[in-house]
């Protein structure tokens, strides 16, 4: 734990305690018993309480829902869920910031441990079976409940964990150097991450402990000193070359920026700490945040009180000066008596200047006047000329040189001294105009001559100041997010909104080391639109293509849009054009890769300053020997474009528009030598709705799992299987030095059509329907999955035989009312919609049937949030399902979680369950570890595991187990099933014991007949003899059984 | 640093359903098809041959004839003009003439009969110098040496295969072993001085008259032998039997291939191409062509009758392939001829094409066929390991080095720097061959681009004309309709109020209008077929379906 606990002289004791309470009463309502126990919090004790507490929590909630949830409700207690909802609940105003707060330190260290302690309870209490059957509501209809407890006590109970998020988004702040260059400082929401900048790899995290990491910034006095704030209102000093903690301090609010000077006292080596701290104002605090080692004391100077959102704050000069951007004005402060440095004497004199447009980009740069600079201390000199640099919405930058005496004069010009507005123009800016949108950043080079900027369009800027001549970067693939200049000055970096950042060097331009994290789709509640605006964008929601390579087994493929800027909020969901690969076993991404045609290297504006969008990559899938990668993307004209069909009905522009998208089906090869998928086949309109003309939507693609082989199902109502063929001219097999190896080349083409629905009418393209596939593991049968949105028709499941292509039986007596996922685990077919469902194939009859437990969110849009996943090597079957909890004033909800179950297709309670904090987006069966891997709405990936056991590597190449003996088992599963005339049948001992031992007896007798049939001089050859041998011990088992019996 | 710009990829339109190889158009240009009734009566065309090239430059070369037996006759045709020179008639009324051949000097022809005997004639005068009656059955092959002016076979339903000496009375040698009728037989080519027959008696029996009457090598067969013919390098022969050819190897003494493509009996077999071509037709009336590597099928002809003979008739100092002559049972002769000039660079084309294939570089081969431009060596270095063709790059190290950013379409660079009007201005101006090709995939691109009306919109009087013709060829183009449509709909939205203003204009806008009538009437014609069709189905299948 940290270092030195220190007392500060902080006056902040009322806001402290509300915290304190807050969270013990926010214990309190989750957990009954042990929160206000303090300190003496037993891991055991609470249990039985907590069972309690609980039952009689979900029998209320039971009340309260009409559709009673799948097992007990477990509160969500995972460290950081519970810190987000304190959080946003916690800023109070600053009035009360009166009290001393000095036992509070404590109390606030046990409430952290508690709440970990109270975590760990609650997940094994979730495991226990007692626990499961208290929950266990009358869902069951198939099974008879005493019968289902008889398995349950047999049943493998093994505890199962979810592992740590890897991935999520890096802080949209600057990415920090250290000094000596040789490592890049950047954070996520879960730890500071320090990356070398020499291999690009990650040198070492510091956890941010409970809290989500809000801020950071590098000691200015000792550069192996790192301040972080998280915004459970703590500030933790880390040194990060030991990953040590060296101080803590509880400052009880939210700093968004932190910046970090040298104490001005040249006797002093402290640091001083600028803080942004955000709440219902917005505060800039000076700390003085001193631990035991420093004889000084820890204490705090408010320079700034603001009513409008802060975007940037700068400190120049050790605090001489500090710049601070809002969104419409920027603020100068200067400070007054400068030959005083203590912190208590900190005064600034703030000059404001508003601007017409938004500002969204600033920097100031100090021109060091040289001449008086020799004599006296710098920092002391009144001719340091000011320079700023300001980005507007709009796409200019203004740049001010020399801001401060022009300011004077601009206030001098008002006459009344008082007013210390002054408009932009007054200042008379140069303008810089090349960005035609929002500039995102911009900054000074090391020695002022240059600026450097950048913005949504993807270009890097760099203007040449004296000559106003500019450079460009084109083609970075992804806006510019923010540039920060390296302390030397060598290099620039890049941080892009596809979650990666770049180091260039700023003489040739060229990457020195590449960062990326997970890029896949994330959903910022704050960032979507406001409530009263209009339905809730269920969609952002829809399912990411996610698939497991079964080469390695720990690296997933999943789609991910070219780029997303943070400022670029928006209920439509960006086209994912990209897909990533990702190593969740080493925790690094792989590889990154264009699956459609994008906008990497062309304009992403449209003439008439629309965005062009990209095709979106909807389904994914990867053959089962991993040579074959299958993606299906469409691409549709936007509404704008279709202008020209305008007749006033928007159905029939709608209808016009739909028919003018574009589907194509891609097949695409591993390349070993380009570690590469290499392109092989296109298939245009894979599905094509003839009466329209148009294409149809492709609405679920699946791998066949035994030989390569695709089946798509599209809107319509075929399903079709698509085969590689090797190519042939003239009966000449055609090859090719394709992906490097010479080769026979290959086709896909389609194999088989099925049509599982006779239904056609004329009107088919208005009616969408939706509709899953799945292939039994051996590939002979595929189950199709229709939802009709007519409500006159009823929704089916088709099981296809894949060798003849004929639906072999139509179920229809299931009602899978808003069927968003479909699989099939050996015998049986899951069926995933308004509840779960599990159907026996060979019996043909329903096993059992379960609610999903939706919460939060009601009618037909739910179904489209449940994710299914389907283990066949541990016969598991995982489903998650949302959590949206109820909102705050203007946004949709404060929280969405998922809970993902796991369950055995025999019993209808789940066998673990638990919740995670984010939106799961995408679910995926492992092979390696058998269990599941989950992408989230915060592009964080989790691994589930069985047994409670870390993820061990290297992994073991896969054992492949003889299908036959699998189904083998099945078949002894299916005779204890079906009932008890057949087992008795086999009750018979003998044979029994034969089964037991498969061994064919071979007795001495049968092999002397082969040996001394003759004299040795005189045997048959060798060759014979070996034979009869063989013969003799491979024969079939039964036989020589029966001969033994015999 | 940064990603590299890579030109837009071309569209590719949906080929037809059969694709026109190389081979295919070499054998379809065997044309000025001539169909004539040698024999004046319908007879079958039960022979051609032509001399075999004479063994020697000092002898007279042969006169470019070619035999055709039907009938009780046998017909000399030149090979220059396709005209009968002479025609033998010299057979007994009920005698039928079978395998009339030339003798390589061009002087003599040789033919046996249904009367067991075998005639001579001098070619001028067509006066019978010889006649051998030893044969008691039909004599159904006489063949002169290749090697020796006087030496010939014959094969005869006696069950035996003689060897002659012109100025001698009696066979030279006789090779007793068949066991029923020989209906084929051939000299080996080269020095060799072997023979083979094939005989009734499923059996190939290979004769050297050296080590006298017997058989030196025997093959057996399912089925009878109707012809047997060796290759030019003569380590094999092929032998037809029933429906299928064997290529038995003579080296290794065993069948190598079987070739089962025709339906029914394989009647005759033909070498082309210095023997990389393998002919055969059948009673199926089906002539295949094979190639005598890997034994393909790369070609087939179909005639309207069964086929019991046939030949490819090379002539020129070069001895190319000139006539396709192919004799039915119905009694016609069709000869088929191919011209040189054009025809020669087709088949030069073929030659590549089967070379690229054999040699597994048919990727690069269809590349510089697709009319692209031609690279050297420089281009082929610079795009070194860039043959990925998949879409759009991600960030990469180095991307294009400084200023050598090559555009290989004009108007691609004019649609990066957002010139659209400019872009589309240059593709419908474009001469290169995939003119088309680029301006659909301009077309598309712009449309992905939200930049249609853009760069269709503010045109004059003059840069109007190119879309609107382009319109006018398109319109009917059912693969790319929509999109026709579209760039259709566009124009007639900016430029509606417009019209009447130049006559030009207004010209192609009517010209557009009857292409779209045209159109409209055929698919409107379909439409109808489409309901008959429906109805029958639904008259017919309904019972059918449950």
């Amino acid at each position: 734990m940290p270092g030195p606990q220190v007392t500060p002289k902080l006056k902040r004791k009322h806001e402290g305690e509300d915290a304190q309470r807050k969270k013990v009463r926010m214990q309190g309502k989750s957990n009954a018993g042990p929160a206000t126990n303090g300190a003496g919090v037993k891991q055991s004790s609470p249990k039985p309480d907590q069972t309690g507490a609980k039952k009689s929590k979900s029998a209320q909630k039971e009340k309260d829902l009409s559709a009673p949830p799948i097992a007990a409700e477990t509160e969500d207690l995972s460290p950081e869920a519970s810190d987000t909802a304190e959080q946003s609940g916690k800023p109070k105003t600053s009035s009360k910031r009166s009290r001393s707060r000095k036992e509070k330190e404590p109390k606030a260290e046990e409430g952290a441990s508690q709440k970990e302690i109270v975590a760990k309870v609650e997940s094994c209490s979730t495991d226990t079976p007692a626990d499961n059957q208290t929950a266990a509501t009358g869902e069951v209809q198939a099974v008879s409940k005493k019968h289902k407890k008889k398995k349950q006590k047999s049943r493998n109970t093994a505890s199962w964990s979810v592992s740590a998020p890897s991935g999520g988004w890096f802080l949209p702040q600057d990415a920090v150097f250290t000094p000596n260059e040789k490592f890049l400082i950047t954070a996520n929401a879960k730890a500071l991450l320090i990356y070398s900048t020499e291999t690009s790899l990650l040198a070492s995290t510091l956890p941010a402990g409970s809290g989500i990491i809000s801020a950071y910034a590098l000691s200015a006095t000792n550069p192996d000193h790192v301040y972080i704030s998280s915004n459970a209102g703590f500030i933790i000093l880390w040194d990060w070359q030991k990953a040590q903690k060296v101080g803590r301090w509880d400052i009880g609010s939210n700093v968004r920026q932190m910046v970090s000077v040298r104490q001005p006292d040249p006797t002093s080596n402290q640091d001083l700490v600028f803080c942004y701290e955000a709440g219902d104002r917005h505060i800039i605090n000076v700390h003085a945040l001193r631990t035991k080692a420093h004889d000084s004391e820890t204490e705090l100077k408010q320079i700034l009180k603001s009513k409008t959102t802060i975007l940037n704050l700068q400190v120049l000069l050790q605090g001489k000066i500090v710049i601070v951007t809002c969104a419409n004005s920027v603020l100068i402060g200067k400070r007054a008596k400068l030959h005083k440095t203590a912190l208590q004497d900190f005064e600034y004199v703030w000059r404001e200047f508003k601007t017409p447009k938004r500002v969204t980009a600033c920097d100031a740069y100090v021109r060091v006047s040289e001449t008086i600079s020799k004599s006296k201390d710098p920092l002391l000199n009144p001719r340091d000329d000011l320079d700023l640099a300001i980005g507007s919405e709009d796409g200019v930058i203004y740049l001010f040189e020399d801001i401060v005496p022009a300011f004077e004069k601009a206030e001098k010009s008002h006459k009344d001294g008082k007013k210390t507005n002054v408009e932009l123009d007054a200042l008379r800016p140069k303008r810089l105009h090349w960005h035609r949108e929002a500039v995102a950043t911009l900054k000074w080079s090391k020695d002022g001559n240059y600026l450097i900027s950048g913005g949504n369009e993807t270009v890097l800027v760099i203007w040449q100041l004296s000559t106003g001549k500019q450079q460009h970067l084109p083609h970075l693939t992804a806006a510019i997010e923010s540039v920060v200049v390296s302390p030397s000055g060598s290099s620039y970096v890049v941080s892009l909104a596809n979650n990666s950042i770049l180091v260039l060097s700023t003489t040739e331009l060229a990457a020195k080391t590449n960062i990326v994290g997970i890029q896949s789709r994330r959903i910022d509640l704050e960032q979507l639109p406001h409530k009263n605006s209009n339905d809730f964008p269920v969609h952002v929601y829809s399912q990411i293509p996610m698939v497991v390579d079964p080469k390695t087994g720990t690296q997933v493929i999943f789609s991910t849009p070219s780029s997303q800027p943070k400022h670029q909020a928006g209920a439509k969901p960006l086209p994912e054009p990209y897909m990533q690969t990702f190593d969740f076993a080493a925790q690094r991404p792989i590889s990154r890769q264009a699956l459609t045609r994008n906008l990497a290297t062309d304009s992403n504006i449209a003439p008439d300053g629309g965005k062009i969008l990209e095709p979106n990559v909807t389904l994914l899938q990867i053959s089962g020997d991993g040579q074959w990668l299958a993606s299906v993307d469409e691409w549709i004209p936007q509404r704008e474009d279709m202008s020209y069909l305008e007749e006033g009905i928007p159905e029939f522009n709608e209808e016009e528009r739909t028919f003018r998208r574009e589907v194509y089906l891609k097949i695409w090869r591993w390349s070993e030598k380009d570690s590469q998928w290499m392109l092989e086949t296109r298939i245009d309109a894979p599905h094509f709705l003839e009466d329209a003309g148009a294409n149809a939507r492709v609405l679920d693609l699946v791998s066949d799992p035994v030989r390569p082989g695709f089946a798509t199902v599209g809107e319509d109502r075929m399903v079709r299987i698509w085969r590689p063929t090797t190519r042939t001219r003239d009966g000449v097999v055609v090859r090719g030095v394709k992906g490097g190896a010479r080769r026979d080349l290959v086709s896909w083409s389609l194999d088989q059509a099925v049509e599982f629905s006779r239904r056609v009418s004329s009107t088919s393209s208005t009616i969408s329907l939706s509709s899953r596939l799945s292939f039994s593991k051996d590939a002979s049968v595929l189950a199709v999955g229709v939802t009709w949105h007519a409500k006159d028709d009823t929704d089916v499941v088709h099981l296809i035989d894949t060798t003849t292509g004929t639906v072999r039986r139509t179920i229809s007596e299931l009602h899978t009312t808003g069927l968003s996922s479909l699989a099939m685990l050996g015998r049986h077919l899951i069926i995933v919609g308004e509840r779960i469902i599990v159907w026996d194939i060979v019996a043909d009859e329903l096993v059992y049937s379960v609610a999903v437990g939706f919460v939060g969110v009601d009618g037909d849009r739910r179904f489209g949030l449940t994710r299914l996943a389907v283990n066949d090597d541990n016969g598991t079957f995982a489903v998650s399902s949302p959590r949206f909890e109820e909102p705050p004033k203007d946004q949709w909800f404060k929280k969405v979680s998922s809970r993902v179950s796991i369950f055995e297709p025999q019993h209808p309670q789940p066998i673990w369950t638990s919740n995670v904090p984010a939106m799961i987006l995408s679910l995926a069966a492992t092979k390696v570890g058998r269990g599941y891997v989950s992408l989230d709405s915060s592009s964080s990936i989790r691994v589930i595991t069985p047994q409670a056991t870390a993820f061990q590597l290297p992994t073991p190449p896969r054992e492949i187990t003889p299908t036959r003996l699998r189904v083998l088992e099945g078949d002894e599963k299916d005779v204890e099933k079906i009932g008890g005339s057949i087992a008795t049948l086999f009750g018979d001992e003998d044979l029994i014991d034969v089964g037991e031992n498969d061994k064919p007896v071979v007795r001495a007798e049968q092999l002397q007949e082969i040996f001394e049939v003759a004299p040795s001089h005189a045997l048959p050859p060798v060759k014979d003899l070996f034979n009869a041998v063989v013969d003799l011990y491979a024969r079939k088992p039964r036989d020589g059984a029966v001969g033994a019996l015999v | 640093m940064a990603a590299e710009v890579q030109s837009v990829q071309l569209e590719k339109l949906p080929s037809g359903p059969t694709t026109v190889t190389a081979e295919q158009k070499y054998w379809q240009s065997f044309g000025s098809l001539l169909q004539l009734d040698p024999s004046a009566h319908s007879s079958p065309v039960t022979s051609i041959t032509f001399p075999s090239a004479p063994p020697s430059d000092l002898t007279v070369s042969s006169q470019d004839l070619f035999a055709v037996t039907t009938g009780s006759r046998v017909q000399i045709f030149s090979s220059r003009t396709r005209k009968v020179v002479k025609t033998i008639s010299r057979f007994n009324v009920d005698d039928v003439a079978h395998s009339g051949n030339i003798r390589s000097d061009g002087r003599i022809v040789v033919a046996g009969g249904d009367s067991g005997a075998i005639q001579a004639f001098d070619l001028n005068s067509r006066a019978i110098l010889k006649t051998w009656k030893e044969h008691k059955q039909p004599v159904w092959t006489t063949q002169w040496s290749p090697t020796d002016l006087t030496q010939l076979m014959s094969c005869s339903d006696d069950r035996t295969v003689r060897l002659w000496d012109l100025p001698s009375d009696k066979a030279v040698t006789t090779f007793n072993g068949h066991q029923d009728y020989v209906r084929c037989g051939q000299f080996m080519p080269a020095q060799s001085g072997l023979l083979v027959s094939g005989s009734y008696d499923q059996t190939v029996r290979l004769w050297d008259p050296r080590a006298g009457g017997k058989a030196a090598m025997i093959f057996k067969h399912a089925a009878a032998i109707e012809c047997v013919l060796p290759m030019p390098s003569g380590t094999a022969i092929l032998a037809s039997a029933d429906n299928a050819i064997s290529v038995l190897d003579i080296v290794a003494a065993k069948p190598i291939h079987l070739l089962q493509n025709h339906q029914k009996t394989v009647t005759s077999l033909a070498i082309a191409q210095n023997g990389e071509r393998l002919l055969s037709g059948g009673l199926d009336g089906m002539v295949k062509v094979f190639e005598t590597r890997a034994w393909n099928v790369v070609s087939t002809m179909k005639y309207p009758s069964p086929i019991l003979s046939l030949a490819i008739i090379p002539s020129g100092p070069q001895k190319e392939d000139r006539h396709l002559a192919v004799g039915l049972q119905s009694g016609l002769l069709s000869i088929k001829t191919r011209l040189s000039g054009e025809q020669k660079v087709q088949a030069r084309e073929r030659e590549r094409e089967m070379k690229a294939l054999m040699d597994g570089k048919i990727d690069e081969y269809d590349r510089s066929k697709s009319g692209k431009r031609k690279r050297g060596k420089g281009a082929e270095r610079a795009t070194r390991g860039k043959d990925f063709t998949g879409e759009g790059a991600d960030i990469i190290i180095d991307g294009n080095p400084r200023g050598r950013v090559n555009y290989k379409l004009g108007w691609g660079n004019a649609l990066r720097w957002g010139e659209y009007s400019r872009a589309l201005d240059m593709a419908l101006e474009s001469k290169d061959p995939n003119a088309r090709l680029q301006q659909l995939t301009l077309f598309r691109t712009l449309q992905h681009r939200s930049a249609l009306p853009a760069a269709l919109s503010s045109r004059d009087e003059i840069t109007l004309q190119p879309v609107l013709r382009w319109l006018i060829k398109n319109i009917s183009d059912y693969r790319i309709t929509r999109l026709v449509t579209d760039v259709g709909l566009v124009v007639l939205d900016l430029y509606a109020e417009q019209l009447g203003r130049s006559e030009v204009i207004d010209d192609l806008i009517e010209r557009l209008m009857e292409r779209v009538n045209v159109v409209v009437g055929a698919s409107q014609l379909a439409w109808s077929i489409r309901g008959m069709c429906e109805g029958v189905v639904a008259a017919g299948g309904g019972d059918g379906m449950e």
